[in-house]
C-alpha cells in the first residue's frame, strides 16, 4: 500500500503531527464539552428560552352598588424599529396625525440612533387601529395596562391613580395598593425564531396571582349629585373649591366624597397637582360655628347646662381680658341653649364654654375624634390640630367654642356630627367595605364603633335643638319641602400665615343631618373663599338642597312632613 | 514486515488447501466403502439439504433484518409525524391563544364604554341636554295595616 522507498522518519513525522493535532483538538474538545460546557449550554439555552414576567392584574373598584369604578384594560403602544423602516420622512408624514404629533418630532426619534422606541404609550382603540392599517415595516404595537375611570372625574380624590408602573399614588389606590396590585408571575417557555411558544418545548408557568377587586361603600349617584352640586356652587361662588361629605350616621360608612377641584385620573399628566388633595380628608380649616353644636353638646351631656339654660346675650363676651363679638355684633338679649345655636351667637357659645370649663371641653373635642387621624382608609389623611389644655390661654376657651383656634378635617366634622345623628356613638369612617380576593375569600369590614361620646338623651336634645336652626333660625335656607333637617351653618375665618386672619375670604359650610328624626345621612357642605357677600353660610346651604332633594328621592326615603 | 505476514498467510492457505484434500480423499474413500456394503450415500441430495439449510437460515436472517428495518423505519416516520404534528398544533395554539387574548381585551374595551354610557354624571347630561326636568314631587304609597297582613 505504502511505497517502500518512503522513509520511515516521513512517516513518523506525519505520524507526530497528526498526534499532536489529534491531541490538541482533542483538547479543545475537552475544553468546551467538559469545563465551559455550562456557558455553551446556558447560551443555547438562552437562545430559545425564555422566562418572561406575567404581570398581574390590577384588581377593579366597584362602588357599593356594584358600579364600576376603576378597572385595568390593555391598550396598543405604538413603537418603532427605525433600522427596518424604509423611509423615516414618509413613515413620519404618515404617523404624525394619528399619533398628534409633528412630523418633525417623529422623524427626530427615528433618527436618534436607538434601536427600539415608543412613539406612543396606549393610545386609544381606534388610533391604534389607524396605526395598524398603515402597516409600515419596522412600526408596531404592544399591549401595556392601562388603568382606567369610567365614570370620569367621579370620585377621582377619593379613588385617587397609579402612576406608569401601575403603583398606586393617592386615595384608595395608594391606600390598598398592596391588595389590589396581586403578585406577578413566571413564565419559562421555549421559542422559535418567530417568538412563538414551542409545542413540544419546555414549558414552566408559575401562575400571576390577580389583585383583589374592592367594593367600596360610595354610591355613584349620591357622589356625582354631590359633585354636581359643589361644581354648580363653586362655579357661581367663584370659589376656590370645597367639599361635600355624606356619612351613614349608623354605620361610618362615607356614601359620597366630592372634592373640588378635581381632576380626570384618566389624565393625570395634564392634572393640577393641588387637585390631588383630597379636601375632604388631607385638609384642614378652621370650622367656625359649626363646631357649636359639638360645644353644647358636651355642655349638656355633662349638664354644665340645660336645655332651659338662659343667658343675656350683650353682643359680645369677655374672657382672658379679650373681647369676643358677634358676627356683625349684634346682640340677641335673652336667649335659651337653643337659642344660641339659632342665633348663632358667639357670646353664646362662650357662655356655654365657660360653664363647661377647659378640661372637660378639650376632654370632648378629643372624644369626638377632633386633634388625631380617624383612621380612615384612604391614603395621607390629616389629623387637624387640637392644642392640649396645659397650652391654652384663658382665650382659647373661647375661641374653642365657636370653632376658632383648632383645625379639623371635613371628615372629622362629618364623623362627629354623625355621633350626634346615631345617638352618641362615633363611628370610625371607612370606604371599602369588601375586599374580594382572587381565592374566592371576601374581607368584610365591619362597622367600627370607636367610643359612645353623648348619652341618647343629650344626641337627642341636640339634634332637636338643630331642627330649630333649620327651621326657626340662621339655617332656614336650608329648609327642605317634605323632609325635616337639623344643622348648622359656620363661616370661618382663614388663617394666614402671620397668625391673623385673612379679611375678606372666609370658608363657608353647613353640616347636617336628615331627615332630623330619625337621620339617614349626614351631609358636610364646605366651600372655600366663596366671593359672595350677601351671607356667608348661603353658599353652602345652596349646595345642601341641590343635594338633599335628590339624595331623599334616590335613598326612597319617605317624607316626614306634610307640605 | 508486511511481505514476511504475506508470506506466512500463503503457507496457511496452501496447509488449508493440503487439509481440504485429504479430507476430500477420506470422504471419496467413505463413500467407494459404503457402495462396497451396499448402501447408497446421497452425498449430492445431503450438500442441497444443507445448502437448503443454510438458505433458509439466511432468508430468516434477511427477513428478519428487513423488518427490523422497515419497522424501525415505520417508527421514525411515524414519529417525525406526530412531532410534526404537535409542532403544528402548538403554532395554531399559539394563534388561537393571541385571538383569545385580542377578543378578551376587545370585550374589556366594550364593558369600559359600557360602564362609561352608565355613569350616572352622563346620563343626567343627556337627560338635560334632550330638554328632560326633574320631578318636583315624589309619591309614596303607604299601605295600611290591612294591605301589610294580606
Amino acid at each position: 500500500m505504502f511505497p517502500d522507498t518512503l522513509p520511515s522518519t516521513r512517516i513518523k513525522f506525519l505520524f507526530a503531527g497528526f498526534f499532536v493535532l489529534s491531541i490538541v483538538l482533542s483538547a479543545r474538545l475537552a475544553y468546551w464539552q467538559v469545563l465551559r460546557r455550562g456557558d455553551l449550554l446556558s447560551q443555547a439555552r438562552a437562545q430559545v428560552v425564555q422566562a418572561e414576567t406575567l404581570a398581574a392584574r390590577r384588581g377593579a373598584i366597584y362602588d357599593q352598588n356594584g358600579r364600576l369604578l376603576a378597572t385595568t384594560v390593555q391598550l396598543q403602544s405604538v413603537y418603532a424599529i427605525p433600522q427596518q423602516i424604509p423611509d423615516h420622512a414618509t413613515a413620519a408624514a404618515a404617523l404624525a396625525p394619528l399619533l398628534g404629533d409633528t412630523a418633525e418630532r417623529i422623524r427626530s426619534r427615528f433618527d436618534s440612533g436607538a434601536e427600539w422606541v415608543f412613539l406612543k404609550r396606549r393610545v386609544p382603540e381606534a388610533v391604534s387601529a389607524k396605526v395598524k392599517a398603515l402597516a409600515i415595516p419596522g412600526i408596531g404595537l404592544e399591549p401595556e395596562p392601562k388603568r382606567m375611570y369610567p365614570a370620569d372625574l367621579a370620585a377621582a380624590s377619593a379613588l385617587g391613580f397609579v402612576n406608569d408602573d401601575g403603583v398606586g399614588q393617592s386615595g384608595v389606590e395608594a391606600s390598598y395598593d398592596e391588595a389590589l396590585r396581586g403578585i406577578p408571575g413566571e413564565l419559562v417557555v421555549e421559542r422559535d425564531p418567530a417568538q412563538r411558544a414551542l409545542a413540544v418545548g419546555l414549558r414552566q408557568t408559575t401562575p400571576a396571582v390577580d389583585g383583589a377587586d374592592l367594593v367600596l361603600t360610595l354610591d355613584l349617584a349620591m357622589q356625582s349629585a354631590a359633585e354636581r352640586e359643589l361644581a354648580r356652587v363653586v362655579k357661581s361662588e367663584k370659589a376656590a373649591g370645597g367639599t361635600i361629605v355624606i356619612l351613614d350616621p349608623d354605620t361610618g360608612a362615607i356614601r359620597a366624597l366630592a372634592s373640588m377641584p378635581g381632576f380626570d385620573p384618566n389624565d393625570v399628566a395634564h392634572a393640577d397637582p393641588e387637585s390631588f388633595r383630597d379636601r375632604a380628608v388631607s385638609w384642614t380649616y378652621e370650622p367656625g360655628s359649626t363646631m357649636k353644636a359639638i360645644t353644647i353638646a358636651a355642655a349638656l351631656n355633662e349638664h354644665a347646662v340645660e336645655p332651659s339654660t338662659t343667658y343675656d346675650d350683650k353682643g359680645y363676651a369677655v374672657i382672658g381680658g379679650r373681647i369676643l363679638n358677634n358676627a356683625q355684633g349684634r346682640s340677641y338679649g335673652r336667649l335659651d341653649i337653643s337659642g344660641i345655636l339659632e342665633k348663632s351667637a358667639n357670646a353664646g357659645a362662650v357662655f356655654v364654654a365657660q360653664r363647661l370649663g377647659a378640661e372637660k371641653l378639650s376632654r370632648y373635642l378629643h372624644d369626638f375624634g377632633f386633634g388625631q387621624a380617624t383612621g380612615v382608609d384612604i391614603a395621607a389623611e390629616a389629623g387637624g390640630t387640637v392644642r392640649p389644655v396645659a397650652e391654652w390661654y384663658p382665650v382659647d376657651l373661647g375661641t374653642a367654642a365657636f370653632g376658632q383656634g383648632l383645625t379639623v378635617t371635613p371628615l372629622q366634622l362629618a364623623a362627629a356630627y354623625a355621633a350626634i345623628a346615631n345617638g352618641g356613638t362615633l363611628y370610625k369612617p371607612y370606604l371599602v367595605q369588601e375586599v374580594h380576593a382572587r381565592d374566592g375569600s371576601v374581607r368584610r369590614t365591619e362597622p367600627q364603633p370607636v367610643r359612645r361620646v353623648l348619652t341618647p338623651e343629650t344626641a337627642a336634645i341636640v339634634r332637636e335643638m338643630l331642627t330649630s336652626v333649620v327651621d326657626r333660625g340662621i339655617a332656614q335656607n336650608a329648609r327642605l319641602n317634605s323632609y325635616s333637617v337639623a344643622g348648622k351653618t359656620g363661616t370661618a375665618q382663614i388663617a394666614s400665615a402671620d397668625g391673623s386672619y385673612v379679611s375678606n375670604e372666609y370658608i363657608s359650610s353647613f353640616a347636617s343631618m336628615l331627615p332630623a328624626r330619625d337621620p339617614r345621612f349626614v351631609v358636610l357642605v364646605v366651600i372655600e373663599r366663596p366671593q359672595s357677600r350677601l351671607l356667608g353660610t348661603l353658599s353652602a346651604m345652596s349646595a345642601f338642597t341641590g343635594l338633599a332633594g335628590d339624595l331623599m328621592r334616590y335613598a326612597r326615603v319617605e317624607p316626614d312632613r306634610v307640605r | 514486515m508486511i511481505g514476511a505476514l504475506a508470506l506466512r498467510g500463503a503457507t496457511r492457505t496452501t496447509r488449508t488447501r493440503t487439509v481440504s484434500r485429504s479430507q476430500a480423499t477420506r470422504r471419496s474413500n467413505a463413500g467407494a466403502a459404503a457402495a462396497k456394503r451396499g448402501r447408497t450415500v446421497p452425498s449430492r441430495h445431503r450438500g442441497a439439504a444443507r445448502r437448503r439449510v443454510s438458505f433458509d437460515a439466511s432468508a430468516r436472517l434477511f427477513v428478519l433484518s428487513a423488518g427490523v428495518l422497515a419497522t424501525a423505519f415505520l417508527m421514525a416516520l411515524l414519529y417525525l409525524r406526530f412531532a410534526t404534528s404537535i409542532a403544528a398544533s402548538g403554532y395554531d395554539l399559539h394563534d388561537l391563544d393571541a385571538r383569545r387574548d385580542e377578543l378578551v381585551r376587545q370585550n374589556e374595551l366594550l364593558q369600559l364604554q359600557i360602564d362609561r354610557l352608565e355613569a350616572p354624571s352622563r346620563i343626567e347630561s343627556e337627560a338635560q341636554r334632550l330638554g328632560l326636568v326633574k320631578a318636583s314631587r315624589t309619591l309614596f304609597l303607604t299601605a295600611g295595616p290591612s294591605v301589610t297582613l294580606r
